[in-house]
């Protein structure tokens, strides 16, 4: 278990660039690295699977760094390194600064942005609605007077609240234009065969197989998997066919 | 038989080799495009690979476009809609033998087909042995 500062350093590491791989902002790294506060478990994650580090490895609460390493582990800070995002702050505003210093720099505070309006409906949304509206035959018209609203004039929740509304009630009311989908299940399983597999083999029933060469074969099945089936035939041999060479078999319900 | 399911049919019967052989026989970089088209149930490759291919294992390029047509998807489509239906459909098997029955049910490897002449007996058809479909 190490102090943060010194798993960094080894991992030739800025706080910057730490910060950008862990989504934690440099200023709060630098207070970890400085001992000010320990590091809650979800932060400790993050810094652990930056540094590709475990948790285990990195002290909750760091060692102050030694006053003759300050400059060595914490080079002088470059707005522009640390926060890019941000603005370089004035003089007033730096972390080292007291915390009673006037916020927004001594600047006055800005005024409060006016909550905006709901914004309008995507297109994409509209579209979608006309396209579902389809399956219950109903043209633009109709699906506004379902709505009580003028497509034009519907907003993003409303759009959104709508689709589900009609989703909902495309699958309880199944209406002519849905039609079912079921295109994927058979692709992705073997299991029906394999059940009347086992079934011909519980009941014993006898199979006419007929094989790829032309070759015929009857018997009863007494074991199968996904690429073979074995079978005894009449006169007691067993034979294992590979369901390649099968084109099919036949037999009774 | 889809062109994927053709493909492996003619690399088993031209000694088993690997796709990566082939690729480097055809001057290709990477076995990757000749493995989508054998794996994948939807029709892809491009005509000039196709080509190609013909030409390597000595088809008519004409029967590798046919079968590309007839992608496992496109059999698929066709099983779902005539079981959903039950349509009466005829299924041409590589063996030129025409099965002719409605869908019981169908899955990865293989379809069950009513006979319409003997009701009590089933037909489980494989699915790589069909070339063609189409509706009775």
């Amino acid at each position: 278990m190490d102090d943060l500062w010194k798993i960094r350093l080894k991992k030739q590491m800025t706080v910057a660039q730490l910060s950008a791989r862990a989504g934690i902002p440099a200023r709060l790294l630098h207070e970890y690295e400085e001992g000010a506060r320990s590091v809650p478990m979800r932060n400790l994650e993050a810094i652990a699977k930056a540094l590709y580090v475990d948790v285990m490895d990195i002290k909750a609460l760091s060692d102050p760094i030694p006053a003759n390493l300050t400059d060595e582990v914490r080079p002088p800070r470059r707005a522009a390194e640390d926060e890019p995002q941000r603005p370089a702050a004035p003089p007033a505003a730096r972390p080292s600064e007291p915390r009673s210093a006037p916020p927004y720099g001594g600047r006055e505070r800005p005024p409060r942005r006016e909550p905006r309006g709901p914004s309008k409906a995507r297109e994409s949304q509209v579209q979608h609605l006309l396209s579902l509206a389809q399956l219950f035959e109903w043209d633009q018209a109709a699906l506004e007077r379902e709505m009580g609203t003028p497509l034009a004039q519907l907003d993003r929740m409303e759009a959104s609240r709508w689709l589900k509304v009609l989703q909902e009630r495309i699958v309880t009311e199944r209406p002519k234009g849905a039609k079912k989908r079921r295109p994927y299940l058979p692709e992705s399983v073997d299991a029906f065969e394999l059940h009347y597999l086992q079934d011909r083999q519980e009941t014993e029933k006898q199979l006419d197989f007929v094989l790829f060469n032309g070759d015929k074969l009857t018997g009863r099945v007494i074991g199968f998997g996904p690429y073979n089936i074995t079978v005894v035939t009449p006169d007691g041999a067993e034979v294992t066919l590979n369901k390649l060479a099968i084109a099919y078999y036949t037999g009774e319900e | 038989m889809s062109l994927g399911d053709y493909l492996r049919y003619l690399r088993a019967v031209h000694g088993g080799e690997s796709t990566q052989d082939i690729a480097t026989k055809l001057g290709l970089p990477s076995p990757w495009p000749i493995n989508e088209i054998e794996q994948r149930y939807r029709d892809c490759g491009d005509n000039e690979l196709v080509a190609r291919l013909a030409e390597y294992y000595g088809v008519p390029v004409e029967e590798m476009q046919w079968r590309r047509r007839r992608s496992r998807k496109a059999l698929t489509a066709f099983l779902s809609e005539a079981q959903d239906n039950a349509h009466t459909i005829v299924l041409v098997l590589r063996n030129e033998e025409r099965l002719i029955g409605t869908v019981e049910w169908f899955d990865m490897g293989a379809i069950l087909l009513k006979p319409l002449d003997d009701e009590k007996r089933d037909i489980m058809v494989q699915r790589h042995i069909v070339d063609d479909w189409e509706m009775a």
